[in-house]
């Protein structure tokens, strides 16, 4: 078991190396540039979080409550394990390339989980370090805390992510078990995924609406009139929270006991779910890789006989059915079509409760023009396009098999005008779910959406066709997981970056005309006239001269 | 030793056969190549073999340890190369080598010798202190044996060990499953290449829709006469198992 868990730690640190990420051909010198700017970005991005966590300290301690901050630190960390550490759990404990390999070495179940859950531990108990120590030390510093408290505090950070990456497990468990009866892993995978980005989203959007300043206030008040504790409203969702900020900021025997208490509980939790789920735990991950060979042998019978019109139609269907069927690709291509209208939702819920009683579409209506709500909503229909990256990774994805597309009596021209089409889709499925959630929540502005979701659709045209031409021209192939094609492409953030700044240059274009005097819906419609012209130009760039391109590229070079 | 006793496994609640009723024993000292068309059950049967997965029906028994009941002791009596050796990618060839010696306990100075021995012979010196994603697929064949011999294994098996070799590595390979067979251990393999079987092993199985059709020395599958392996195996699957 040790041993194992020395392999996949080991396996986990050398990612980190500055060469770990190097493709094959690379420069050195380009392999560390990278490594260093994503370390450089790290260093940023942690100081801001110090900042920020030094200047909530400096807040809390002049209500004289420094602890809360602790304590919200812990809650935080709770939280992120909670939701963040799920996708590294079960793809660790069931989709790992080796679940088949050490089912054949000598190591029992319940070692190999342990080692596996050992190994989420470590990483989890890493951040944990990272955003609670630098507080604690302030605290035990200014407090004049002595070692006792840095001994528990110690002991408190390496056991908070204990109770949250139980419940993951137990989770995922659960979830595997239940996928047997689907036998579709992945479905289930990128379900859930969409299902937890609505949750996260959905809470986030809730939580910020139903802080107002006046409950903010009341909460302030209380504290001044000693009549409730910052403190005791952070962490009296979470009992052991509550132990575990007694522990690190009380004193005495009673701090101590604070301290065995939150770390029997946080072990008994662990224990109890390798206890469990142990013994099992390879039968079900392995049966779990069966379930590939279970379809596929299922498919042999169901093999219909479908049959694509044209060359043209059974590309288009092999590109939507590849982004539908990775996981990896779903999840990064589909964002938009779940987290826009969750969005929608959770808002036109926060403004109607607002409203009291009047109608959402009556508020909106007396509040702004027709062209302005077709011109806002068209914005924010494209918003939606810009976040599928389907098309912005439709070359690139291909990685090795690009010289097989090059095999194919097939013209350059075809293969990514299915790409093309591919992202159009995806964009326009986005923007429909979107379209439906503001025709639901402003059925008396149904006409304006449906012009919205057009003229979006003009602009979803244009970024499709930029983003493809970006990875026709500098696509990255050589790439071995499905996240590095998409996740970490570049193509990807220049075209969605690139899109946003198309978006506000329309929109300051309109802005300028209006201001000269023109009606609000001929500045739309000039927009519109642009984007037409675009589109048909980047369109006659990518059917000759960018088609010539794509079939002369080798994987190899 | 590997006993199969009457061994089932089934896919799909019960409808597909991946292996039906497989009764077979292979002694120590015996090359024993197992071959049938794609799908028939061959990698099927080396995962009920390896524990990887477990029977509907039947005992697997190796050296007399029934796997279902000690699956830990069962599993230090073999050495398993994969079909497709495709993990740990970030690690180095010896970072790798040193887990699989740690994983099944070799002392200091047996670990030194047998993998000197083997990245010798399969001239993977220079490549071991590299990351093993930077192998090409015979490197990481050849990492995998090495790996799966670390421990002087009294049954070595293997899943289409010849694929991805050079002919030199493919020989070299199969003088060393000759090797292990005649120092009284067993080696068990599949394999689709004819050649290769007719030549090394000492027995032969052949398997379709999980079912074997046949089974013996090649002699025995010729029936006394001078017929190829070839010949004999798409006879035998052409007629039995319709």
């Amino acid at each position: 078991m040790l041993a194992y868990w020395k392999l996949l730690m080991r396996d986990r640190l050398m990612a980190l190396r500055p060469g770990a990420r190097r493709r094959e051909g690379q420069a050195a010198w380009k392999a560390l540039l990278g490594w260093a700017g994503m370390a450089l970005l790290f260093v940023i991005l942690y100081g801001m979080a110090i900042v920020f966590e030094m200047l909530m300290y400096d807040q809390a301690r002049a209500m004289g409550e420094p602890q809360a901050v602790i304590a919200l630190a812990f809650l935080a960390c709770t939280l992120m394990t909670l939701i963040y550490s799920f996708f590294y759990v079960i793809s660790l404990l069931f989709f790992g390339r080796d679940c088949a390999f050490v089912g054949a070495l000598p190591i029992p179940s319940r070692g190999v989980l342990v080692a596996k859950l050992a190994t989420v531990l470590a990483g989890e108990i890493g951040l944990t370090m990272l955003v609670c120590l630098p507080l604690l030390v302030r605290y035990g510093v200014e407090m004049g805390m002595g070692a006792a408290f840095y001994v528990r505090s110690l002991l408190g950070v390496l056991l908070v992510p204990g109770i949250p990456v139980a419940i993951t497990t137990l989770l995922a468990f659960g979830l595997i078990r239940i996928s047997a009866l689907w036998k579709r892993r992945e479905g289930v995978t990128t379900v859930m995924t969409f299902v937890l980005v609505a949750a996260i989203v959905g809470a986030e959007m809730s939580i910020n609406m139903n802080m107002d300043e006046g409950e903010l206030a009341q909460a302030a008040a209380g504290l001044l009139l000693g009549s409730g504790s910052l403190t005791d409203m952070v962490v009296g969702a979470f009992p052991p929270l509550q132990w575990l900020t007694a522990a690190a900021t009380g004193s005495g025997f009673q701090a101590w006991g604070q301290a065995a208490l939150y770390a029997g509980v946080s072990i008994a939790a662990l224990a109890l779910v390798v206890a469990l789920c142990g013994g099992g735990y390879m039968r079900l991950a392995l049966r779990q890789a069966e379930i590939i060979q279970r379809v596929n042998r299922g498919a042999r019978r169901r093999a219909s006989g479908w049959r694509a019109r044209s060359p043209f139609w059974a590309l288009y269907r092999q590109e939507v059915r590849e982004v539908l069927t990775v996981p990896t690709y779903a999840t990064n291509c589909l964002t938009g079509a779940v987290m826009f209208p969750v969005l929608l939702v959770v808002a036109a819920i926060g403004i109607g409760r607002e409203a009291e009683g009047m109608a959402l579409s009556q508020v909106v209506a007396q509040l702004v023009p027709g062209s302005v709500y077709l011109a806002c909503a068209a914005g924010f229909l494209a918003l939606t396009c810009t976040m599928g990256l389907a098309v912005a990774t439709a070359v690139s994805r291909e990685g090795a098999r690009h010289d097989m597309r090059r095999i194919y009596p097939v013209t350059g021209k075809a293969q990514l005008g299915a790409k093309l089409l591919m992202g159009m889709t995806f964009n326009l499925a986005s923007a429909l779910v979107s379209a439906v959630a503001l025709w639901v929540l402003l059925p008396g502005m149904w006409l304006e959406t449906l012009g919205a979701l057009a003229v979006s659709q003009v602009f979803s045209l244009l970024w499709c066709l930029m983003s493809l031409l970006l990875d026709v021209y500098h696509p990255k192939l050589k790439w071995k997981t499905e996240t590095e094609a998409v996740k970490q492409s570049m193509n990807a953030m220049v075209s969605m970056f690139g899109g946003m700044i198309i978006i506000a240059a329309l929109v300051g274009a309109a802005a300028l005309l209006i201001l000269w005097g023109w009606p609000i819906s001929a500045a739309l419609g000039a927009d519109v006239l642009l984007l037409v012209l675009l589109d048909a130009a980047l369109w006659m760039v990518l059917s000759r001269k960018a088609s010539v391109t794509y079939c002369l590229r080798e994987y190899s070079k | 030793m590997i006993q199969f006793q009457n061994v089932t496994k089934t896919y799909a609640g019960g409808k597909v056969k991946a292996v039906d009723n497989l009764d077979l024993t292979i002694e120590e000292g015996k090359v024993f190549g197992f071959i049938g068309p794609n799908g028939a059950g061959k990698t099927t049967t080396i995962k009920l073999l390896t524990g990887i997965l477990s029977p509907d029906n039947g005992r697997v028994l190796l050296n007399g340890i029934d796997m279902a009941r000690d699956p830990i002791a069962a599993k230090r009596s073999f050495g398993y190369v994969p079909d497709a050796f495709d993990m740990y990618e970030r690690l180095t060839g010896m970072d790798y080598l040193n887990f699989m010696a740690d994983i099944y306990g070799v002392d200091a100075a047996s670990r030194k010798r047998h993998i000197d021995k083997y990245l010798a012979l399969f001239e993977l010196e220079d490549a071991a202190g590299q990351q093993i994603r930077g192998y090409s697929r015979g490197m990481k064949q050849k990492l995998a044996i090495t790996g799966a011999l670390i421990h002087e294994p009294s049954i070595w098996v293997l899943d289409e060990p010849m694929v991805g070799l050079d002919p030199q590595s493919v020989f070299m390979l199969k003088e060393e499953m000759r090797r292990h067979a005649d120092s009284g251990r067993t080696v068990f393999f599949s394999t689709h290449v004819l050649d290769v079987a007719e030549r090394l092993c000492d027995e032969i199985g052949i398997i379709k829709r999980g079912r074997l059709i046949a089974r013996g020395t090649l002699d025995e599958l010729r029936h006394g006469g001078d017929s190829s392996l070839e010949e004999v195996f798409l006879e035998l699957v052409e007629k039995k198992g319709e």
